[in-house]
């Protein structure tokens, strides 16, 4: 336990110590979101501006409007939804992930395949940095030496989601939980025996999530040449050192549910007071703070993986 | 706006009152008084049965609720101790929305049932019988169970006009969907926010930013289609479970769109008329559209004709909005309409070539605050307005005060020109940035 901890608490040491890293995780997902939001926020100031012309200058938001323009919106529009706003952002996020109830669209491929790539550039030089500081190789050069292997590593994972959920997912969701839920006496029960379900498919994604981290962490620190290489080295790793692995993942994932707590108690104690610009700002805030979070996993799983395979270079 | 909340004090005082009468009866068991209901309401054994296992134990409990000039409401209430004064209290408050309205409850007894939501019933209406769910997780603002309360109790008025079997029960559909949408907004206004439920619908989160019930003040239509009101295709709460869901959600809007068109204030009359004239019968849409013709002092057929056509769509849209210098200091503007749908508001039931109606307005503004409205034959197909003024248009619109509800499109009945930008539409594209980049961190979290 004690390595797990210090590899956990060595891991937000680094990423602290690592503004520049951290800095550049916001810019890069700023630059590749800020033009999707352009082209939406233009669309949505001519659906306004096209409003029939009745208590237009109302300041609130209109649902009819919203629902109206839902109704006929295409592309990024239909993405639209009242769940973009404040905390329900994440909320939804989460739930639409685990349920699976909103497949993603055709038309988020695009930003879900470009956030693949930043990140297989930003993991290559936040790892490069979190294994062996600043000296080795600068943070271009990091990101690109390891760039081709970190997105084949992200492409595999992304083949066995979708395997995932066209197989154990609709078995779990859409046969299991219904029957569970049906058969419970109340809402309580139906929702502890869902709460399973998700624990279940929660692991699952889990095992995915740690094989894929400890391949791009087992090429950064130096045994694994190429992606499939490092896949067998991090399912290798996560089967040997499973009960280390899995620790570290659920503590650290544990800080993103303090995070979202976090930010849903802002929000619902907060009132008013958080809503408009000083709500986007706390959005953006939660985002920062997510960004840490992510990076705090690869780098605590880098001091771990040191720590239990023995390998220091 | 005092005076509603003085109606409402009233009407919460009163209900204490009785549930305080009430508490001292002795209960009933929940099981028999089920039971009863199933028999009275000639049940469906499959449906009933959805209910009978979530009932065994309950206590029930019966409750006379007094309405002003009209006959005593019995109200059984089967439902846990902890909730059962509160929803007996908003069954109550309903039925004195609902009788102000439309008249007394038919029946003059409701039995309501609260069961987990799991059971999917929340909502659901049969004859004598309003079935609601209270949640284990709920907010503030969302009133679930309560709402649902109140559209189940809406839709009783719509089993009374479907009692009989009938081909149209499509008709009885649409009005229970509108009389719950109706009974939802006025029963929640200013007190119900959005909200969305995820993980299963087990965690309910309300966006204080959209209010769903607003002042009835506030000229914009309400939300004609809740969520909530409208069951799903093949639900077996739905009046016209196996078909006519189109003709049903058509009839809906059509009816919003009445409401509009002729003011609540008339709509209300026409409605009362109509349920009191149904009692006892199986109505369809001849026998409304009597009452609204005799209500207006004109044959309103053409108004169903049109706006329950499943083969066409009603859509009016303003296609060209063009502003120009002209040579002598002032400004030539050009309006394009066209009505792009087959379906049409004709305003008259007098044939096109006997009459011109004036069934629709076309406004269009200019940039020193002047403006002009035009009216059109809502029957012809294009038209075409121009202007010399001495300032720019700035916009043009087809239904300005968005009464047709039954437009297929309403985001074209409107262009503008050089429009000023809005910081509502700002703020909610910074909101959809940060939905975006979470999206992309949670969907990509275990690659």
């Amino acid at each position: 336990m004690t390595t797990i901890l210090k590899a956990l608490g060595g891991g937000l040491l680094r990423v602290f110590t690592s503004p520049l890293i951290v800095a550049a995780a916001v810019a890069a997902m700023l630059l590749v979101t800020v033009p999707f939001a352009a082209v939406l926020g233009s669309e949505l100031q001519e659906a306004l501006s096209n409003q029939q012309p009745i208590s237009r200058d109302a300041g609130e938001i209109d649902p009819e409007w919203w629902f109206e323009y839902l109704e006929h919106a295409r592309g990024l529009g239909a993405t639209f939804t009242p769940s973009i706003i404040g905390f329900a952002a994440p909320l939804g996020n989460i739930s639409a992930m685990l349920d699976g109830v909103e497949s993603p669209r055709l038309v988020m491929l695009f930003p879900y395949l470009l956030a693949m790539a930043v990140w297989s550039f930003l993991w290559g030089a936040a790892l490069e940095r979190f294994a062996h500081g600043s000296t080795r190789s600068g943070f271009i050069r990091a990101g690109t030496t390891t760039f081709v292997r970190f997105f084949i590593i992200s492409l595999i994972a992304a083949v066995v989601l979708v395997l995932l959920y066209v197989s154990i997912h609709p078995l779990l969701f859409g046969i299991l939980a219904p029957n569970l839920e049906g058969s419970a006496a109340t809402e309580r029960t139906a929702f502890m025996l869902r709460v399973v379900v998700y624990l279940i498919f929660g692991a699952v994604l889990m095992l995915l999530s740690l094989t894929a981290d400890y391949a791009r962490v087992s090429i950064v620190t130096g045994p694994a040449v190429s992606a499939i290489d490092a896949l067998r080295e991090g399912a290798r790793f996560v089967r040997r050192h499973f009960g280390s692995a899995v620790t570290l993942y659920v503590l650290t994932g544990l800080l993103f549910v303090a995070l979202l707590v976090t930010y849903g108690a802002v929000e619902i104690y907060g009132g008013s007071r958080v809503m408009g610009w000083r709500g986007i700002a706390i959005a953006q805030a939660y985002i920062v703070a997510r960004l840490v979070i992510r990076l705090t996993f690869g780098a605590s799983e880098v001091l771990l993986y040191r720590a239990l395979s023995g390998r220091v270079n | 706006v005092s005076g509603r909340i003085q109606q409402l004090r009233a009407s919460m005082l009163l209900a204490g009152v009785l549930m305080t009468a009430a508490a001292s009866q002795p209960a009933l068991d929940g099981a028999e008084a089920w039971a009863r209901a199933v028999r009275a309401a000639s049940l469906d054994p499959a449906i009933a049965s959805r209910v009978e296992r979530f009932v065994d134990g309950v206590e029930a409990h019966t409750i006379a609720h007094q309405i002003e000039g009209q006959p005593s409401l019995e109200i059984i209430s089967i439902a846990a101790p902890a909730t059962a004064q509160s929803l007996a209290a908003a069954a109550g408050q309903s039925a004195d929305r609902l009788a102000a309205w439309l008249g007394p409850l038919p029946g003059n007894r409701v039995t309501i049932v609260d069961v987990p939501a799991q059971a999917g019933l929340a909502g659901a209406a049969y004859p004598g019988i309003a079935i609601t769910s209270s949640r284990l997780l709920t907010t503030r603002r969302e009133f679930a169970a309560e709402r649902a309360l109140t559209v189940a109790m809406a839709r009783q008025y719509a089993l009374a006009l479907a009692r009989a079997p009938q081909t149209d029960a499509w008709f009885a559909e649409g009005f229970g969907e509108y009389f719950a949408t109706r009974a939802v907004h006025e029963s929640f206004e200013g007190r119900y926010y959005l909200t969305l439920r995820h993980f299963g619908g087990y965690v309910p989160h309300s966006i204080r930013a959209i209010a769903m019930s607003p002042n009835p003040l506030d000229p914009r239509p309400r939300v004609a289609r809740l969520r909530d009101v409208a069951p799903p295709a093949g639900a077996s709460r739905r009046v016209a479970p196996d078909g006519g869901i189109d003709r049903a959600g058509r009839l809906t809007m059509a009816l919003h769109t009445l409401e509009r068109f002729v003011g609540w204030p008339a709509f209300q009359a026409t409605l009362r008329a109509f349920v009191e004239r149904s009692a006892g019968k199986t109505m369809a849409l001849q026998d409304f559209n009597a009452v609204l013709s005799e209500q207006r002092g004109t044959d309103m057929s053409w108004f169903f004709a049109q706006a329950l056509r499943t083969d066409a769509s009603l859509d009016y849209a303003v296609v060209n909005l063009a502003s120009a210098a002209a040579a002598d200091a002032r400004w030539t503007t050009i309006v394009d309409v066209r009505r792009l749908g087959e379906a049409t508001f004709d305003g008259t039931a007098v044939p096109r070539a006997t009459l011109t109606s004036r069934s629709l307005p076309v406004l269009v503004r200019f940039a020193d605050g002047s403006e002009i409205t035009e009216w059109l034959d809502g029957r012809d197909r294009e038209w075409r307005f121009e202007y010399s003024s001495a300032s720019p248009a700035v916009l043009a619109s087809v239904d300005p005060g968005a009464m047709l509800l039954i437009d297929a499109d309403r985001t074209n009945n409107t262009r503008t020109l050089n429009p000023q930008l809005h910081i509502v539409g700002l703020r909610l594209a910074f909101n959809w940035l940060a939905w975006l980049q979470d999206a992309m961190l949670t969907g990509t979290a275990v690659l």
